[in-house]
């Protein structure tokens, strides 16, 4: 396969133009809003 | 705390909000047998709260004051703008339960407050001059509001509430289903 990537080494942008790797989003984790209603006795 | 834990798996933001468990105490508290007067509790009604505090290396006692805890949910307001929200608040926790100390002595609240790396003077002007009163009464009114009667209740996402000293596996599991969709208010 022609690559655009000789002479980079992990540049995920060249690598994904020359089509050698597939970029997915990196999954983070979900979002949680914790309301903690307390009282300290 | 267990629902620490959840940041294992979801981006957590946490939020304390203040609720009196025995509204119109005295300000300098009372004692537990006075206040204990004609309640009649359940065996082993704190064991599950006992256990949670273990778990975060508390060893939960029986103090004999029962403080108003106006003032220490103020200092809460002054630890969460100085970034030192959950710190302080199992420092204060401990205190009381373990430690023994009356937590509605502005005294105590400010050296809990140093040893949790805040500015204890910067605490104590703030109480003297009723800094964070408005902001707790907000959160006070809120928790009658939305018909919060026992504590810990902690709310997912404005969505949800658990009431109770649950076990972690309980957190998240509601915090599963309320990231999925799978609840509904």
């Amino acid at each position: 396969m022609e690559s655009w990537s000789v002479g980079f080494d992990g540049d995920e942008d060249v690598e994904r133009h020359a089509g050698m790797i597939e970029v997915r989003p990196k999954a983070g984790k979900p979002r949680l809003h914790l309301r903690v209603v307390s009282d300290y006795i | 705390m267990r629902v620490e834990r959840l940041s294992e798996e979801f981006d957590v933001e946490f939020e304390a909000f203040a609720f009196e468990l025995r509204p119109g105490m005295p300000p300098e508290g009372m004692a537990r047998k006075e206040a204990s007067r004609g309640r009649v509790y359940p065996p082993g009604y704190l064991d599950n709260m006992r256990q949670m505090a273990a778990d975060s290396g508390i060893d939960m006692k029986r103090p004999a004051i029962i403080p108003n805890t106006r003032k220490a949910h103020e200092a809460t307001e002054f630890a969460k703008d100085g970034g030192a929200l959950l710190a302080f608040h199992r420092a204060v926790f401990k205190a009381y339960w373990s430690d023994e100390q009356n937590i509605g002595e502005i005294e105590v609240l400010c050296r809990v407050a140093g040893e949790c790396g805040l500015n204890s003077e910067a605490l104590r002007q703030a109480l003297a001059d009723g800094r964070y009163a408005e902001r707790v009464q907000e959160q006070l009114a809120w928790g009658r509001a939305a018909g919060i009667t026992g504590v810990p209740t902690v709310v997912f996402n404005g969505r949800f509430a658990v009431v109770g000293a649950q076990d972690s596996e309980v957190f998240r599991d509601v915090g599963r289903h309320v990231v999925e969709g799978r609840v509904s208010a």
